[in-house]
């Protein structure tokens, strides 16, 4: 079994006013892996994260951080975090930001300099080193955040919106970063909206609604119950139904659809069709997309109706 | 050598920060050209310059005051005035920002999710700010010393206690500053309800003050009539010793002289000194204990008047400052009937009353009080959700 990076039970967070905004959160990520936690607004994943870096304090929660209790400081000096909105000090350059938070997470400055030239330069905003970040657009400050959060060389990775504000090009560039990190031994846990994005990368996925967890696994697991092969024909359809059980008709008389993964079961509504002198024009399996998968799980809730960070 | 590697961290993220304001630069701008305000002043034998022109004052010629004293209380002027109001002010302005930035959305997640506690965060932002007053302080402070130097004044080290002084001074209102910064999360918030409450530290200063002033009157009042009543018993018992049937002419006209004053103290004590003594004993009986409740509040809050009066205090015990001459003798108590003496007394005696109050109990209480909110602000700052 895979080490945990993260290993938490019974995450709870009730803030003032009697908002609940986790409700017993039981989490694992493990090193080696890129770890998705998808949510709609209000779900409880910042407070989550806020939790695993020490910004909000849990009402419960047990379990380890790298094999630490949660809260123990000296272990996020192995942890990188870039939170959502970050805003770093507009006085200082991206190079001083990076001495920065390598100083306050105990690097020396020989030892963080020639790292953060590397990491600037991995990030694309080499040339940018010296010029304050008050001037950066909000595509370079998140790459400058995202080098941050690696200035200390990190066993765990924490990102919160890595790609928010960062064009196509920037998000390859992120991705492409990210499965460099989880190809190195590390534990990436990212927080997003972007699906696609996620579903590029992400080993593993939970889906998080009103601060519990509704789902969690890698996207082949989530979403077998849904898959299918469609297949689509010249006629008569609706013949072909009785052939396979749960098989339905998805288009009036032209689309077969068959939810299961295994090729043999659709083998006999083809022969019948051969047999009745329909013609199969197409035949695709259908996996669905994780934005399905999520909207499908989230479609009844209203985004940020009880559940609220302060 | 982690945890001052991070408090110099964030000293140094701190000054940048404050350097790059333009506040940061005229504020040290503005002290250089305060501190050297003395060049503009000089002194002649009978009486003073200012900007060359000759001043008649020969109060404060070099044939009167030594030109050390003179630049001395000079500097305690200029320097009370500089440091206590305008540096100060333009100390927190610069600095009342520090913390509602560093608390700011998406700004304080970056370091609290570093390895470093969160107290230790608070104070070096708290030590960052005394820094930038201590810079301004010296700037203004070297450039009197050379100023005052040139001039003549001699260079005079007993300048630099201003450092000290006007940092402790500082640090009352700072950390006042701090906490509010800490529980208002507004640069504006927190600057406006430090100032007010400096307001309030004034106005509880003069309130006691003046609480004293009345208290010191009445006290005279009470103490006049029995030292008349004392030297009223002196008297006739001088006159019982003098010769009954005496025809020496001298003892005679002794012995009148002696009666009438008798007869003009009884006078005196009867429409003037008892009436008032009465009086007297009667507002003492809610002035003092409303003046000690007064003096108690004060005891727990910090003493910036006084804090700053140590710096005159200071200078004057090096030599640097003018002492009155103390002229209180008792028949001139009893003889002046109008307020003037009285109320030169009463000054006297609130000089006396402040100058007796300990460094320690300025000091000390202030510190105390700020150790307590510094404690309130590490503590909220600690347990806050971010």
């Amino acid at each position: 079994m895979p080490t945990p990076a993260i290993d938490i039970q019974n995450a709870r967070k009730t803030y003032r006013g009697k908002v609940e905004a986790l409700r017993g959160v039981d989490l694992r990520v493990n090193t080696g892996e890129i770890f998705g936690l998808l949510g709609p607004n209000g779900a409880g994943k910042s407070t989550l994260v806020k939790i695993l870096m020490t910004a909000v304090r849990p009402t419960a929660i047990e379990g380890t951080v790298l094999g630490r209790p949660v809260a123990h400081k000296p272990t996020l000096a192995q942890v990188g975090y870039l939170p959502e909105q970050h805003r770093f000090p507009t006085h200082l350059t991206a190079m001083q930001v990076l001495l920065h938070f390598a100083s306050l997470a105990g690097i020396a400055r020989k030892e963080s300099r020639p790292r953060a030239q590397t990491l600037l330069k991995r990030v694309g905003i080499a040339d940018w080193a010296n010029k304050r970040v008050g001037s950066f657009s909000k595509g370079m400050r998140q790459r400058l955040g995202i080098a941050n959060a690696l200035v200390n060389d990190p066993q765990l990775v924490v990102l919160d919106e890595p790609t928010d504000g960062v064009d196509p090009v920037g998000r390859r560039d992120i991705r492409n970063l990210l499965l460099q990190l989880k190809d190195e031994g590390r534990a990436v846990f990212i927080n997003s909206h972007l699906l696609s994005e996620l579903e590029l990368c992400c080993d593993r996925v939970a889906i998080m609604l009103k601060g519990e967890l509704r789902a969690a696994g890698t996207i082949d697991e989530l979403t077998r119950d849904q898959r299918r092969y469609d297949i689509r024909v010249s006629h008569g359809a609706e013949s072909l139904v009785d052939v396979a059980a749960n098989t339905s008709v998805s288009e009036p008389d032209r689309q077969v659809s068959v939810p299961t993964t295994d090729a043999n079961e659709i083998q006999p509504i083809i022969d019948r069709a051969r047999a009745s002198g329909i013609v199969v024009e197409r035949i695709t399996p259908h996996r669905p997309s994780l934005e399905e998968l999520f909207i499908d799980l989230v479609e009844d809730h209203t985004p940020g109706a009880k559940v609220n960070s302060p | 050598m982690m945890l001052l590697r991070q408090v110099m961290t964030i000293l140094w993220e701190t000054q940048i920060g404050l350097r790059n304001k333009k506040l940061f630069w005229l504020t040290l701008i503005l002290s250089f050209l305060a501190g050297l305000i003395p060049l503009a002043i000089g002194q002649t034998e009978y009486g003073i310059t200012l900007f060359g022109f000759d001043l008649e004052e020969a109060t404060f010629g070099s044939a009167v005051v030594e030109p050390k004293v003179f630049y001395g209380l000079l500097f305690s002027l200029i320097g009370a005035f500089w440091l206590t109001w305008i540096a100060s002010i333009l100390g927190l302005v610069s600095t009342s920002g520090l913390v509602p930035d560093l608390i700011a959305d998406g700004s304080i997640e970056l370091t609290v999710s570093r390895p470093v506690r969160r107290t230790v965060v608070l104070l070096s932002k708290f030590l960052g700010g005394l820094l930038f007053m201590a810079g301004q302080v010296c700037v203004f402070t070297l450039a009197s010393f050379f100023a005052i130097g040139i001039q003549g004044g001699g260079f005079i080290a007993e300048l630099f206690l201003a450092l000290p002084i006007v940092l402790v001074f500082f640090s009352f209102l700072s950390s006042f500053c701090l906490l509010m910064g800490v529980l208002t999360r507004s640069t504006i918030a927190s600057l406006l309800l430090t100032i007010l409450f400096w307001f309030f530290l004034f106005l509880l200063h003069q309130v006691e003050g003046t609480g004293l002033f009345f208290v010191a009157s009445q006290d005279i009042k009470i103490e006049r009539a029995e030292r008349i009543e004392t030297q009223l018993e002196v008297r006739r018992e001088e006159l019982a010793t003098l010769p009954a049937d005496s025809n020496d002419a001298d003892i005679e006209r002794k012995r009148q002289t002696l009666v009438s004053r008798i007869e003009r103290a009884e006078q005196f004590l009867e429409t003037t000194a008892n009436p008032q003594r009465e009086s007297a004993e009667d507002n003492l009986s809610w002035l003092r204990p409303a003046h000690q409740g007064v003096l108690a509040l004060k005891t727990v809050l910090p003493k910036t008047a006084e804090t700053m009066s140590l710096l005159t205090r200071q200078l004057a015990d090096s030599g640097l400052a003018v002492e009155e001459e103390d002229d209180r003798s008792l028949e001139s108590l009893i003889t002046t009937s109008d307020g003037q003496r009285e109320m030169e007394m009463v000054s006297e005696r609130l000089e006396e009353e402040f100058a007796e109050r300990s460094v320690l109990w300025i000091l000390g209480t202030s510190l105390a009080f700020e150790f307590f909110i510094l404690s309130i602000a590490c503590w909220r700052f600690s347990r806050r959700d971010f």
